[in-house]
């Protein structure tokens, strides 16, 4: 199962995740995953405020984003985790099996 | 997006058949949402939940299949036993009082355990059987000497 990353910002706990609601949230206000690599200076941020909003959805306006983002070390890797959490309930519903996919449809290319 | 397209496919006006279907997380949310319903998951563990549940909803779904299928083929199993238990009764030419033969009077074992204690009850019920069988040889042959005893005394005291 997945877990949340909590960041501590001044004697307050915040839970970072995305479930599916949150990328729902996130993509109805025009947020696309792909456009990180083309456009970080924009979409790093909104990926960042974007993970709080399932488990402090009713303060977001509250959050001191700004802040607590300058607070924080290993950016490159919170940034890479954060990705990965994004694109996680997507991948949850579209998993091969496990089996490998006995008795399933098999497909191949001809080109 | 869950598929990519390339900026010429877009700008051909979406004419081109090899352009790839584009669909958003969001769609794609919108498209599995009733399936994990069917199978149990509330509205609120979908959005809300651990992304990651629905591997556990999948993998819950298919056991309770094979349950079921299991269930069901045992079922049939029991059903092909009456048939055949009853089967004297179809014969045309069957005699009159041809009577069917009698169902089971215990389910399957379905696990080792249950195998090894209905041996056990088994063999515990020919041993009782055989001990009651003997008790009643004793009290006979017990009962013959005490007859012949008293026979032989009277003969005595009457001489």
């Amino acid at each position: 199962m997945s877990k949340p990353i909590t960041i501590t910002y001044e004697d307050k706990k915040y839970e970072l995740e995305f479930t599916r609601a949150a990328v729902e949230n996130m993509e109805r206000n025009g947020f696309d995953i792909e456009e990180v690599r083309k456009h970080p200076v924009i979409t790093i941020p909104a990926l960042f405020r974007g993970a709080f909003f399932a488990h402090q959805r009713f303060n977001l306006d509250k959050i001191p984003y700004n802040e607590i983002w300058s607070a924080l070390p290993n950016k490159g890797e919170l940034i890479a985790k954060l990705i990965e959490m994004y694109t996680e309930p997507i991948a949850a519903l579209t998993d091969e099996p496990e089996d490998g996919g006995k008795g399933n449809a098999n497909w191949t290319a001809e080109w | 997006m869950v598929s990519e397209a390339s900026e010429s496919d877009s700008k051909r006006g979406g004419e081109d058949c090899s352009t790839p279907f584009k669909k958003s997380y969001r769609d794609v949310f919108n498209e599995c949402f009733p399936f994990y319903l069917a199978i149990g998951m509330t509205s609120e563990q979908y959005w809300d939940g651990d992304p990651s549940l629905v591997r556990a909803y999948r993998k819950a779904d298919e056991i309770r299949k094979n349950r079921m299928n299991e269930q069901m083929w045992l079922q049939g199993m029991y059903i092909y036993e009456a048939l055949c238990d009853a089967s004297p009764l179809y014969h045309d030419l069957a005699k009159r009082g041809t009577k069917a033969r009698p169902y089971s009077d215990k389910p399957y074992c379905l696990t080792p355990e249950q195998k090894e204690k209905r041996e056990e009850n088994h063999e515990k019920e020919v041993y009782d059987k055989g001990k009651a069988h003997m008790m009643q040889m004793m009290g006979i042959i017990n009962a013959r000497f005490a007859k012949q005893a008293e026979k032989g005394d009277n003969n005595g005291n009457g001489s």
